[in-house]
C-alpha cells in the first residue's frame, strides 16, 4: 500500500475511534446521569408496577455494558428511539427537518465566506489604513454580539419596523434574515484569517517575483496570493461545523424556522431525552464526518502535508 | 473595560435604586419607555429596566469567573499531562479532546443543562464541561514547545521530578498563554450563559439575567422594544471587554515572547 493510502486510512480509522467516543459520552449522558428514565416515561402518577415493566423493557435493568452495547446495537441499525412526546421515529423527525437546517446553514456559510473574502481582500491590500482598522476592530465587535440579540434586532427592523422580510417561518425570502443573523459572526471571522493569511502571503518571495516578472498587479493578486491564501480557510470552512450548529440552534428559535435546532430545543422543553440525545449525537456525528472529510481533501490536494 | 464592569456588578446594590426584583411602577402589562427616574424604562412587571441590568451584571460575571476557572483548570490540566508526557498520555487525551470537540459547543450545554436541576452550579459546571478543549489544545501546544528547552534539560539534570517539573518551572512559563485564553474564554462564556438564559435554562426566574430579559421582551417586542435592546448591549458590552482583554493580552504576549 502506499503511504497515501496508508495515511487515508489512518484518518478514517481514528475517526471511527472518536465516533465511538462519541457514542460513548452520549450513552453516558442519557442513560447513567438522568434520575430516572422509566419514571420519565411514565409519568408522576404511574404505579410501581407500570414502572417495572417499563424498566423491563427499555432494559434499565441490565448491567450498564450490556446496555451499552445494545445501544451501540441499535444506533448501527439506525435506531435512534422514539420520542417521549410525540412516540414518533427520532431519526425520523431527524431526517424530516434537516433539509431545513441544511438550507439555512448552507444559505449563511455561503454569505459569510462571500463577505469575509470580500472584506479579507480589501484590508489586506491597504494595511494600517483606516478601513483596515475599522474592520479589525469591527469584526471584533462583530464578533461578540450574541446571535440572538442581532436576530431579535434584524426582526424588529427589518421585519417588523420596514416591513422588507416576513416574520419568520421557513421559505425563500424568510431566510434572509436568519442567514444574516448566523453569517454576521462567521464573516467577521473569516475576514480577520483572510486579513491576516493574504498579509503574510504578500510578503513571500513567489510574490514578489511574479511582480518583478511584471505581472499586473491583478493577476499577483488573483492567481497567486489569494490561492494560496484561500486554502487554510476552506479547511476552516469544514471545520467550523460545530459552531455553525451551535448558532444554527438559537437563530432557528427565534426565526422559528423548522429545522434541527428548534427540534433540539424543543426536546430539551419537553424532556425528550430520547430526542435530546438523538439530535446531540446527530450533530457529532455530522462534525466527526465534516472533519474527517475535509482532512481527506485537505490531504489529497495538497501534496506537501501527509500524516505522520 | 473590565475594570468597570467589576466595578459596576459589585457596587450594583448601590448603584441601582429600585430592588430589581420587585415591580416599582404601575407598568404592568405596559411597560414605560426610558423617562426619568426609570432611566432605562420599566419591564412589563413593573420592574426597573436599569437596576435588572446592573443586577444582571452580577450574575453574569460571577458565572464568567467561575465557569472560565473551572474550564481553566480542566484545559490546562490535560493540556500539561498531553504535552509534558507523551506518547500514549498525549494520544488518549487528545482523542478525549477530539470526543468533546465534535459536540457543537450549544447543543452539548442545552442537553445537559436540560438533564441536571436548574440552577447556578449546573451552569458552572456546563459551561466548564463544554468549553474546556479549546484551552487544552493551546496548553499542550505551548508545553510541547517548552519541553524541549533548555531549562528543562537543566532541571532534569539536577534530578527533579516531574511534578516538580511540570508545577515550578513548566506551568509558570505557560502563564502568559492561560491568561489570555482565560480572557478569550470568559468571553465566550458570557456568550455561553446568555443563550443558556435565553432558552430559560439559566439562573431560575426571578434573579436579573440578561439572556433571561432579552427572551422576556420577546413577547412585548412591539411596543417597548428597549426591553430587548438594554439587556442586549449589556451582553456585548461585556464580551467586548473580555475579548480586547483577550486580544491586548496577547499582542504583549506575543512581544514579549518576540524578544526574548
Amino acid at each position: 500500500m502506499s503511504t497515501p493510502m496508508i495515511a487515508l486510512l489512518q484518518r478514517v480509522g481514528w475517526s471511527v475511534v472518536i465516533l465511538i467516543g462519541v457514542t460513548f459520552l452520549t450513552f453516558t449522558i442519557a442513560f447513567i446521569i438522568p434520575s430516572d428514565p422509566a419514571r420519565t416515561v411514565a409519568g408522576p402518577k404511574a404505579d410501581r408496577e407500570t414502572l417495572a415493566q417499563i424498566r423491563k423493557e427499555m432494559g434499565l435493568n441490565q448491567p450498564l455494558p450490556i446496555q451499552y452495547a445494545r445501544y451501540l446495537d441499535r444506533l448501527v441499525h439506525g435506531d435512534l428511539g422514539r420520542s417521549y412526546l410525540t412516540r414518533q421515529s427520532v431519526r425520523q423527525a431527524i431526517l424530516e427537518r434537516l433539509p431545513a437546517t441544511a438550507y439555512l446553514a448552507l444559505t449563511s456559510l455561503a454569505a459569510a465566506a462571500l463577505i469575509g473574502i470580500v472584506l479579507g481582500c480589501a484590508t489586506a491590500s491597504r494595511q494600517g489604513s483606516a478601513i483596515d482598522l475599522t474592520v479589525l476592530a469591527g469584526s471584533l465587535v462583530i464578533l461578540s454580539l450574541p446571535v440572538f440579540w442581532v436576530g431579535m434586532l434584524l426582526l424588529y427592523f427589518f421585519a417588523y419596523r420596514l416591513r422588507l422580510f416576513p416574520l419568520g417561518g421557513f421559505g425563500l425570502s424568510n431566510v434572509v434574515l436568519p442567514a444574516c443573523a448566523l453569517a454576521l459572526n462567521g464573516a467577521a471571522y473569516y475576514a480577520r484569517i483572510l486579513h491576516t493569511n493574504l498579509r503574510t502571503v504578500l510578503e513571500e518571495d513567489y510574490v514578489r517575483t511574479a511582480r518583478a516578472k511584471g505581472l499586473s498587479s491583478l493577476s499577483v493578486y488573483g492567481k497567486h496570493a489569494l490561492r494560496n491564501a484561500l486554502i487554510p480557510l476552506v479547511t476552516l470552512l469544514g471545520l467550523d461545523l460545530a459552531g455553525l450548529l451551535s448558532g444554527v440552534v438559537l437563530t432557528e428559535t427565534i426565526f422559528n424556522w423548522p429545522g434541527l435546532g428548534r427540534l433540539a430545543v424543543d426536546a430539551v422543553f419537553n424532556q425528550d431525552i430520547p430526542m435530546i440525545m438523538g439530535t446531540v449525537l446527530f450533530g457529532a456525528v455530522l462534525v466527526v464526518g465534516a472533519n474527517m472529510l475535509v482532512d481527506i481533501v485537505y490531504m489529497i490536494i495538497d501534496p506537501r502535508i501527509r500524516y505522520q | 473595560m473590565v475594570l468597570l464592569l467589576v466595578f459596576i456588578a459589585i457596587a450594583a446594590p448601590w448603584l441601582a435604586r429600585y430592588d430589581p426584583l420587585k415591580a416599582v411602577a404601575d407598568s404592568f402589562g405596559d411597560p414605560f419607555p426610558p423617562q426619568r427616574p426609570f432611566w432605562l424604562g420599566t419591564d412589563e412587571l413593573g420592574r426597573d429596566v436599569l437596576s435588572r441590568v446592573l443586577y444582571g451584571a452580577r450574575i453574569s460575571l460571577l458565572v464568567a469567573v467561575v465557569a472560565t476557572s473551572l474550564t481553566l483548570v480542566i484545559g490546562v490540566t490535560v493540556g500539561l499531562c498531553a504535552g509534558y508526557f507523551g506518547a500514549w498520555v498525549d494520544t488518549v487525551l487528545m482523542r478525549i479532546t477530539d470526543v468533546v470537540l465534535s459536540f457543537p459547543a450549544l447543543l452539548l450545554a442545552i442537553a445537559l443543562a436540560a438533564l441536571f436541576q436548574p440552577g447556578l452550579a449546573t451552569i458552572f459546571v456546563v459551561i466548564g464541561v463544554v468549553s474546556w478543549t479549546g484551552v487544552a489544545r493551546t496548553v499542550r501546544g505551548e508545553v510541547l514547545s517548552l519541553r524541549e528547552r533548555d531549562f528543562v534539560a537543566a532541571a532534569r539534570a539536577l534530578g527533579a521530578t516531574p511534578l516538580r517539573l511540570i508545577v515550578r518551572h513548566i506551568l509558570p512559563n505557560t502563564l502568559p498563554t492561560i491568561l489570555v485564553m482565560g480572557a478569550l474564554s470568559t468571553s465566550n462564556t458570557v456568550l455561553l450563559d446568555a443563550g443558556l438564559s435565553y432558552l430559560g435554562l439559566g439562573v431560575p426566574v426571578p434573579t436579573p439575567s440578561w439572556g433571561r430579559m432579552i427572551s422576556d421582551s420577546q413577547t412585548y417586542y412591539r411596543i417597548a422594544p428597549w426591553l430587548m435592546v438594554f439587556p442586549g448591549l449589556a451582553i456585548v458590552y461585556a464580551v467586548v471587554a473580555f475579548n480586547f482583554l483577550g486580544y491586548g493580552l496577547l499582542a504583549i504576549v506575543s512581544r514579549r515572547e518576540g524578544r526574548s
